[in-house]
């Protein structure tokens, strides 16, 4: 089977094709990027085309009289040039290569002059979901390294749980923390930047370099300027890279960074295609154009085992408007939502996430007891805490109780919440700091004594063994929060 | 002129792709010419567009928007050959197409270096290749 690329694709390619298929279409008319041929009388559906001059295009619908197909390269044809099919569908090259690796959606190196990879083998872009024999339900707890969504908003491995919020409010950079977190435990992270600057992808680079998770990362990307035919694959073929690690055996986590931007782009193609505009100017299909490529997430049965493909889609809203159309589109596809709020953002809080009005539909099944109770007494504080902020808000008096479920408020939001980027915390971890701030183990009131004390706890927790392992064990015994409480207030000594 | 036989004889008129590009041309020309305020008269049209004329004496705006359209249904036989061809090439070509493909057929002869010699034809999207250039990747190229 020929094979092709849209950089480096060679006229033998064209003529072989032409010789093998032996049917020719000329082309008409031409609305770049989408290029209407006359020809091609069994030409289907999404199948590749090769143009004379070295365009790759994709046939994109079948009129009675004409073939509209979609370029793919910035290159525009000629009129009467001739066209031929592949009988291919789209399909990227994939293998164990692409770890470490910046490629673009067909499977080349987007530093060409650097790398130039053979792939193992070829895979469809864009294939039918796994149907139901294949699932497995979801138990495996998935460790973001967050606190706030660890305890408040936890996720399972093999869940799609949409990121959304403003511009500019911490999503790329939690983002990264759980990219930092899984990789450092093994998991194969895919990054898909849809339509992204230069900078943004260096940025995403010079991260993984600096902690050193490259080897186990692929960044599957387009530039702003690519043609929006490429742009539109990126998130398609990312999940394909995802498909090829999970039946190697490998769990997968999969972040798609932007899929409103993603929605645009497709967009712009449909509206050139003079495709009927639907809401907002979208095209009809641009539900099913998410939720096939969403289906292709979850936890499943392989050859190699039950592996996991869990997928963390991004979305951006305006003003923080969760209504809009492809945001509401994208949170009935997903298995919950994790909000960032522009407000709490200004506030100084990272990471910026509204737990209020985050959810979580599957993540708390995969928990144990112990995180399930925790989560509880957290999320019922939290409650309690906005309450009373509101009371408080309108200068009453307050009593000693209020003072105490503030300052307890102030030291779980202001610091065990608190999470630069970059600083990523164990889940035992996480329960052994919030039991201690829970049951008052720090007697510093001051912010930073504060910060510097639960420093000095992690610092200690990731370099002595046998502390993490006395943590663990604690933590392990018990399937209950104020059981655990007990047992660290009995020997709290022992952990500060 | 919107029949079967009307096309077949529409044809065999026009025979080439390039004489249908020019009876188009003229047609529009025409059509332009009936919308001012001195529309040409059948003297003039006779002078002036010899192509229509010979086709359709008595034109008006309607029946020529028709002509134009059974012009537009004309298949196309292409053929791709080394150099551009006559007249008499053309309507050879034209007589073969006529009894062995079919009748409603237009001939484009179109000049394409790469063929070297012979012939590649396609109609309705189906592609044959009898071109030199592909019997010397065959033969030659195979051996070396």
């Amino acid at each position: 089977m020929l094979k092709y690329n849209y950089k480096n694709y060679t006229s033998d390619d064209y003529s072989a094709f032409l010789e093998d298929i032996q049917e020719v279409g000329y082309v008409e008319a031409c609305n770049h990027p989408i290029v209407y041929v006359r020809g091609l009388p069994t030409a289907k559906p999404k199948e590749i085309v090769l143009f004379e001059n070295g365009t790759v295009g994709q046939v994109m619908s079948l009129d009675e009289e004409l073939v509209e197909v979609v370029s793919l390269s910035h290159r525009t044809p000629s009129i009467s040039e001739k066209v031929c099919r592949t009988n291919n569908s789209l399909e990227m090259g994939v293998g164990g290569y692409l770890l470490g690796k910046v490629v673009d959606p067909l499977g080349k190196s987007m530093y060409q002059e650097v790398d130039r990879f053979t792939p193992e083998e070829y895979r469809n872009t864009d294939p039918k979901p796994a149907g139901i024999e294949k699932r497995v339900k979801i138990n495996q707890y998935l460790e973001t390294g967050v606190s706030v969504v660890d305890m408040l908003v936890p996720l399972g491995k093999g869940q799609r749980e949409l990121v959304i919020g403003d511009r500019k409010t911490g999503k790329t950079d939690f983002i990264l923390q759980v990219i930092l977190n899984q990789a450092k435990k093994g998991v194969v992270c895919i990054y898909a930047g849809i339509g992204k600057n230069a900078l943004d992808f260096k940025k995403v680079e010079s991260f993984m370099d600096s902690y050193e998770i490259r080897k186990n990362c692929v960044i599957v990307g387009t530039y702003s300027s690519d043609p929006p035919a490429i742009v539109s694959l990126t998130p398609y073929s990312a999940m394909t890279v995802a498909e090829y690690f999970m039946e190697r055996g490998e769990d997968v986590l999969l972040v798609l960074d932007d899929l409103t931007d993603h929605a645009k782009y497709y967009r712009e193609l449909s509206l050139i295609a003079k495709k009927f505009p639907g809401r907002a100017s979208y095209p009809a299909d641009i539900f099913y154009t998410h939720s096939r490529l969403l289906e292709r997430a979850g936890y499943f049965k392989t050859q190699k085992g039950i592996n996991a493909i869990t997928c963390l889609p991004v979305a951006e809203t305006v003003e923080g408007d969760i209504t809009g159309y492809i945001q509401t589109n994208l949170m009935s596809i997903t298995d919950g939502h994790i909000f960032f709020d522009k407000e709490l953002f200004l506030q100084g809080r990272r990471p910026s996430v509204n737990y209020f009005l985050s959810v979580t539909r599957v993540g708390r099944q995969t928990q144990t007891k112990l995180k399930w109770s925790v989560g509880r007494e957290l999320s019922n504080f939290l409650t309690l805490l906005e309450k009373t902020q509101s009371f408080v808000h309108f200068g009453a008096e307050i009593n000693e109780g209020i003072k105490a479920t503030l300052a307890m408020g102030d030291k779980i939001i202001g610091n065990f919440f608190n999470q630069p980027s970059g600083h990523v915390l164990d889940t035992n971890l996480q329960i052994l700091l919030f039991s201690l701030t829970w049951s008052q183990a720090f007697k510093e009131q001051d912010s930073e004594q504060l910060a510097d004390q639960h420093q000095k706890i992690v610092t200690k927790y990731t370099t002595d063994a046998s502390y993490k392992k006395l943590v663990d064990e604690i933590i392990a015994s018990c399937d209950d929060f104020n059981k655990l409480l007990g047992v660290i207030s009995a020997r709290q000594s022992d952990f500060i | 002129m919107p029949t079967e036989d009307g096309q077949q004889k529409l044809a065999e008129i026009v025979k080439t792709a390039d004489g249908r590009q020019r009876l188009v041309a003229q047609i529009d020309s025409l059509i332009n010419a009936f919308s001012k305020i001195n529309p040409p008269d059948a003297a003039e049209i006779q002078k002036n567009y010899p192509m229509v004329h010979e086709i359709l004496p008595g034109a008006n705006q309607e029946l020529l928007l028709k002509l134009k359209q059974d012009l537009q249904n004309l298949e196309e036989f292409t053929v791709n050959a080394p150099s551009a061809a006559q007249d008499q090439i053309s309507e050879i070509t034209h007589k073969w197409c006529k009894n062995n493909v079919g009748d409603n057929i237009l001939v484009n002869i179109v000049p394409s270096k790469e063929v070297l010699g012979g012939v590649t034809c396609s109609y309705k999207g189906r592609y044959r290749d009898f071109s030199l250039d592909k019997i010397i990747k065959e033969k030659v190229y195979a051996q070396i």
